[in-house]
């Protein structure tokens, strides 16, 4: 979906509309999995959704995800994938089955099946949850930076689909990272034409390393620009253009920035965005180059950004709107944040108490949720990296206690 | 982030060049008058809580300065001896686990040797060692105050531990584990406990305010010290001083009851992670040295004693190999400093001048 698309769209707070009509609840292809008893690709045929661009490292190249998704690697957000586990039409689970979001870069498998996260995940949290008795389903968007919008309404619909699989009332929603950002989306009064109003359908909503009041990660380390070029990495950049082998490359196509500025590939990333400096101020190092013209956009020594004030317009300003809405008052929200800087090898986020990527106090902001009346009824930290939030034993015993009855 | 991409990714441009070649070889001012003394590889073995990387968010010397104590992100708590590191491995004895982070590890002052842990499960544990330094007898407590990233030593039998819900626990440690006291006293999590006396504890907490409790739980001095979270916190040996660390730049020297701020120290261009205040025993803030380590500027720093007039005087610098997570210790003969870093290592330095 192009950007420019959206920004046409007026925003329609607290207003009831009707529940998107063209999402089946029958899946058109089901295959399995090694971690997955059952894997369903659904679809809602809604004009709301489109096909969103995809950096070439973001393709769906997982053999199961790709093959969930009838072969394609770049599908159409009006498609998802819904993982059930095994043991998910158990009769004997009296709580509410548990619906799994995984965040950016990643999709279900790789956040909660079986090592996942190279390997280091052990038997995933899916299995973890099963073990216990849970009836345990997650989704996979099509897009792993995709549009948070289209991607709230897939949320919306895929506990339809659970609903009707499992007879339950309600489901208790488990997100991570910008998966977060999609689920309480869905748990807020805030949607577009055609949006499912929020149904009451959701019990819980435990929020593990999600950016609840925004990151700027990207755009206080210009380095994590370089590392990610080297590495290929599946992120994006919020340079333009920067001197990369010695030479001005020009970036645009992988930035976050939107289509109108040569990007469109990571809209959902945009969305997270807001403004950190004035806390933590901005990351000083020798080895930093650029930072300022990085973070406030301009032409530096070595790239040239649009700068973060340009990229939050650009996602329009969503972090603001969904802490102005606030988490449905039905609703009872658990955050958990990760503070630990070293991941992944190297040590991240550094300008305050942060799992890496993301700042705790943007984890554990409780102030946008509670606007409408949602009670957070947990709020911990634990000494671990963004990623091992996902599968580590303390991560996931938290995850465990905060959905049980 | 990693120097060399910088590096390779720019290096082009002659007037780029230069800079990038400058900031890629320097090292941080100041005469290079520390020396590593040791290295002590990573406690590599394997523990439950899963494939956890970074580096120890505790150390502490024994008593009689032969051994160190380590507190891992994997969970493990183990013990080396000095004397027998020499960049090797396999030389870190485990003495117990936690099931997730261990954040906090001390000796207690007994006769026996004896070890005391706090973790992100929630759970302080005990370890008795014999001279093999194998574990004889161990004890472990569930507190139910959430995940645990504090401790201090009151006595031989009493500690202090915080949360990071910012609560404090006054535990008692003999055959069986007793909580005594535990009272709410901080915004958020408590970043680190010191004992003042035989009756004080002081706080530090993510709300960036430096607080002074009772045993009995009455909170009897606050202070904002930071707009943001804090790091770390020391104490002087004659319990009348602290010095705090925040992620904003600078060390605040505190009166220990007035909490009143003496001096604000810039000793790393970002964040002071780690904070020690050293001096011979009962020394007043005049007579100690300041020793920080940043993760921000990834350097380990000492000043010469502060004096009565709070300066840093003659400053040691040397750049650290990867960053510190937080733990720093002195020995207690005053001659080492160990800090550990991001790659699991930890490393002595002679802490040389006055």
């Amino acid at each position: 979906m192009k950007r420019a698309l959206f920004v046409a769209l007026v925003l329609l707070l607290g207003t009831r509309v009707q529940a998107t009509q063209e999402f089946s609840p029958e899946p058109i292809l089901t295959t399995t999995a090694e971690n997955w008893e059952r894997v369903e690709l659904l679809e809602d045929k809604s004009s709301f959704f489109a096909k969103e661009p995809f950096w070439k490292d973001s393709r769906r190249q997982l053999p199961d995800i790709k093959a969930g998704f009838a072969g394609e690697a770049e599908p159409s957000s009006a498609r998802f994938l819904l993982h059930c586990a095994k043991g998910w039409d158990r009769t004997d689970d009296k709580l509410p089955p548990i619906l799994l979001v995984h965040g950016a870069v990643v999709d279900a498998t790789k956040s909660w099946g079986k090592d996942g996260f190279l390997g280091r995940g052990g038997a995933g949290l899916a299995a973890r949850l099963s073990q216990v008795g849970r009836r345990v389903f997650a989704i996979t968007f099509a897009h792993p930076h995709g549009d948070n919008w289209m991607q709230a309404e897939q949320v919306a619909n895929a506990i339809a689909r659970i609903k009707t699989l499992t007879g339950a009332p309600q489901v208790d929603l488990l997100a991570h990272s910008k998966g977060g950002i999609a689920a309480r989306l869905y748990c807020s009064s805030l949607r577009k034409p055609g949006m499912t109003p929020f149904r009451g359908d959701v019990r819980k909503l435990a929020l593990v390393g999600v950016p609840n009041d925004g990151i700027d990660v990207a755009f206080a380390y210009p380095n994590l620009n370089y590392w990610v070029i080297m590495q290929n990495a599946n992120a994006a950049l919020c340079w333009t253009e920067a001197l990369v082998y010695g030479v001005w490359t020009d970036l645009r196509e992988r930035s976050l920035y939107d289509a109108t500025e040569g990007g469109g590939a990571f809209a959902g990333q945009a969305q997270m965005l807001k403004r950190w400096d004035t806390v933590y101020g901005l990351y000083e190092s020798d080895e930093q180059f650029d930072t300022v013209t990085t973070y406030n956009g301009g032409k530096g020594k070595v790239s040239n950004s649009l700068g973060i004030d340009h990229a939050i317009k650009e996602g329009g300003d969503l972090i603001a709107k969904l802490n102005k809405a606030g988490v449905d008052k039905r609703v009872a929200v658990a955050l958990l944040a990760g503070s630990k800087t070293a991941i992944m090898g190297f040590c991240g986020e550094r300008r305050g108490p942060s799992d890496g990527l993301l700042l705790v106090r943007s984890a554990l902001a409780t102030d946008g949720i509670t606007k409408a009346g949602a009670r957070v009824f947990r709020r911990d930290v634990l000494k671990l990296s963004h990623v091992e939030l996902v599968y580590a034993e303390p991560a996931l015993r938290w995850i465990e206690e905060t959905l049980g009855p | 982030m990693k120097r060399a991409f910088i590096i390779i990714c720019a290096l082009a441009l002659p007037a780029v060049a230069d800079e990038v070649k400058k900031a890629a070889t320097s090292e941080s001012s100041g005469p290079s008058d520390f020396s590593r003394a040791r290295y002590l590889g990573a406690d590599a073995t394997p523990t439950r809580a899963g494939a956890l990387e970074g580096g120890a968010t505790s150390i502490a010397f024994s008593p009689d300065g032969a051994l160190l104590a380590q507190a891992a992100p994997t969970g493990a708590v183990s013990v080396a001896r000095i004397a027998d590191s020499d960049e090797s491995t396999g030389l870190w004895h485990r003495t117990g686990e936690h099931l997730g982070a261990a954040s906090g590890v001390a000796f207690l002052p007994r006769k026996e040797l004896t070890l005391v842990s706090v973790g992100d499960d929630e759970t302080i544990r005990t370890a008795t060692l014999d001279a093999s330094l194998a574990t004889v007898t161990s004890a472990s407590r569930q507190l139910g105050l959430g995940p645990l990233t504090a401790l201090a030593v009151l006595d031989a039998s009493h500690v202090a531990v915080g949360s990071c819900r910012g609560q404090i626990a006054i535990v008692k440690l003999e055959d069986a584990i007793t909580v005594e006291k535990t009272f709410e006293r901080h915004e958020g999590a408590i970043a680190a406990l010191v004992a003042l006396d035989k009756n004080r504890i002081a706080s530090a907490g993510w709300d960036g305010c430096v607080k002074i409790s009772d045993l009995g739980g009455r909170e009897i001095k606050s202070a904002k010290v930071s707009p943001v979270e804090l790091t770390t916190l020391a104490v002087t040996p004659d319990g009348k001083s602290l010095a705090a660390g925040s992620w904003k730049k600078g060390v605040t020297l505190l009166d220990a009851s007035s909490l009143k701020t003496l001096a604000t120290l810039e000793t790393h261009r970002g964040c002071a992670s780690a904070v020690l205040l050293v001096g011979p025993a009962k020394a007043s803030l005049a007579q100690c040295r300041l020793v920080s380590a940043s993760l921000s500027d990834e350097t380990l720093f000492a000043s010469d004693v502060l004096g009565s007039k709070n300066e840093l005087g003659r400053t040691r610098r040397t750049r650290i190999k990867t960053v510190p997570s937080g733990g720093l210790a002195v020995s207690p003969d005053l001659a080492l400093i160990a800090c550990a870093t991001n790659d699991g290592a930890i490393s002595l330095y002679k802490l040389e001048g006055k």
